[in-house]
Formats: C-alpha cells, sequence, structure tokens
C-alpha cells in the first residue's frame, strides 16, 4: 500500500526538501501534492485522499494552525495524520498543535528526525515495510 | 541587548546552514570571508511580545550553492529559487531566536521573508536597538542582525 502525501509550506524550496527527505524514510509513496498554504491545502484534500500531511505554522492566506483547526472540524478527513514541520519556538503554540493530534518536527531539521515522526505516525519503517502498530489497526485508518 | 543575545544568533545561524543547507559555518570570520562583497539580503518581520525584524545579509558567491544544496540537485538555480532559499534560511533563523527575547511560552507572527539580491534597504522602524553576529560560510560570510521596534 503506498501513502498518498500532502505537504504545505510557502517555500518551494522547503516542500522539495520535505520530499526528498520522505522519500528517503522508507514510506512507500503514492501520490505527493503540494500547497503554498492553508487554502490551498483544503482545496487538495477536498479532491484527494490523502493519508499523511506535513504543514508549516507561518504561511499566508491561510497558517498552519488555522489549516489544522478546518482539517479537525471537517469528517470527511479529520483524522488525517498530519505532521507539522516549522520553524515555531512557542511551547504554547507546540502544545496547541499537539492537542490538535499533530506531532511536530523543528526547523532546521535532520532528515532522521523527520524520518523518526514519519515512521511513528504511519508505522512504516525503512526495514520491516508495515509495522505492527498500524496493522493492529493505530490511530490513523489508512 | 545582550552578549547571550548575540551568541544565540550565532548558534542559530550556524545550525541552519549547516542543517538546512549543509554548508560548514565558521563562528568567526577570515580575512578573506570579511572581504567578500553582500551578493543577497532577507528579511522577516515578527510581532508580539517584541516587535522587529531578523535581517540576514550574504557576502560571497555561495547563494547558489545554497539553493542546490537544500534543494539536493547541481545545476544553475532560477533567481526565484535562490530567493526561495534564502528566505527560508532567514525565517528559520528568525523562529530559533525569538525565544531568546521573551522566553518558550511567548507567541510570536512571523511575516513572509523579503529575500533580495541586493544589499539591505535602511530600516526606517529600527529604534538602534540591535544585536548582530557574523559567521563563516565558503570564500564569504553571512551577516545577521535582529532589531527591536518601538
Amino acid at each position: 500500500m503506498a501513502f498518498n502525501v500532502l505537504v504545505v509550506d510557502d517555500s518551494s524550496v522547503m516542500r522539495t526538501m520535505v520530499i526528498r527527505t520522505l522519500k528517503m524514510s522508507g514510506l512507500p509513496l503514492g501520490q505527493i501534492h503540494q500547497a503554498g498554504n492553508g487554502v490551498q491545502a483544503l482545496e487538495v484534500l477536498g479532491e484527494n485522499w490523502v493519508d499523511l500531511a506535513l504543514v508549516d505554522i507561518n504561511m499566508p492566506v491561510m497558517n498552519g494552525e488555522e489549516l489544522i483547526d478546518r482539517v479537525r472540524d471537517n469528517p470527511e478527513y479529520r483524522d488525517l495524520a498530519i505532521i507539522v514541520v516549522s520553524t515555531e519556538s512557542s511551547e504554547t503554540r507546540i502544545e496547541k498543535v499537539r492537542r490538535q493530534g499533530a506531532r511536530f518536527v523543528h526547523k532546521p531539521f535532520t532528515p532522521e528526525k523527520l524520518r523518526e515522526q514519519v515512521v511513528a505516525v504511519t508505522g512504516v519503517s525503512n526495514d520491516s515495510g508495515f509495522d505492527v502498530a498500524v496493522e493492529a489497526g493505530g490511530d490513523f485508518d489508512f | 541587548m545582550t552578549a547571550d543575545l548575540t551568541l544565540q544568533l550565532k548558534r542559530a545561524a550556524i545550525s541552519t546552514f549547516e542543517q538546512l543547507g549543509f554548508m560548514l559555518a565558521d563562528e568567526e570570520v577570515s580575512e578573506e570571508q570579511a572581504e567578500a562583497s553582500i551578493t543577497g539580503s532577507s528579511r522577516v518581520r515578527f510581532r508580539g511580545p517584541h516587535s522587529g525584524a531578523l535581517e540576514v545579509e550574504i557576502a560571497g558567491d555561495f547563494l547558489k550553492e545554497l539553493a542546490n544544496n537544500m534543494l539536493g540537485v547541481d545545476g544553475d538555480p532560477p533567481r526565484e529559487v535562490i530567493l526561495d532559499a534564502l528566505g527560508e534560511v532567514t525565517n528559520v533563523i528568525c523562529g530559533n531566536v525569538l525565544p531568546s527575547l521573551s522566553g518558550p511560552n511567548a507567541v510570536f507572527d512571523l511575516s513572509a521573508p523579503e529575500p533580495s539580491m541586493d544589499p539591505l534597504p535602511p530600516n526606517a522602524n529600527s529604534s538602534g536597538n540591535v544585536a548582530r553576529a557574523s559567521v563563516g560560510l565558503d570564500g564569504g560570510r553571512a551577516e545577521i542582525t535582529l532589531r527591536l521596534y518601538g
């Protein structure tokens, strides 16, 4: 099974870096979608099945916090697995993101750090393919 | 502003250039690096318990290398990609320095980066409350300035 991924960041260079790291992570990737802000991300989610979203916080038009709020309020994709990848350093904001059911990776990130969170949220690793957590019905229903 | 803040600027810059740009950054700037001319600049404004801007000026011919390293490619990146890479570096340095101003729980809003291939224009809003740090990079340097307004 391949995972459809959405990468949301207003920097195209950062989106490319995240996608490159995902490709190194061992996650079997299906469609890779990109969005430059929260509004574009919601459009992608409305038209495509996405398994995992990697989301920046500080973005124009609609920021990552509001995007996650909108996602969690929508029954169509409220269980979407989300990893926030951001330069955000405020413990207050990071805690809010975690309460919204998202994981957090701080920029600048090493490929290992991002891969660690991807493995945690999907249950897929380089070595073993699907992990027990997902097969046993973990938090997210892919 | 304190010497500690200057140290935080330097640490954030070194960490960002090394982890994001895959470039070796030196705490000290050599004579050769100090003589390099400005080839780009970027500014990120922030609002919160303090308002101000984090500015980065790049001296030396390594902006293409920085962009290529971030993208994992070789070649001649377009100007917009170089500017995007420089803006993201500025954004990351800024986000990592802000907790030093008001503690780990303070919430700041950051504006979109304003990258350019020119030196920074004068900052009319600056109150003169400034911290500065420089790091050596390849054949040049990065000069990082934190300004507080008001």
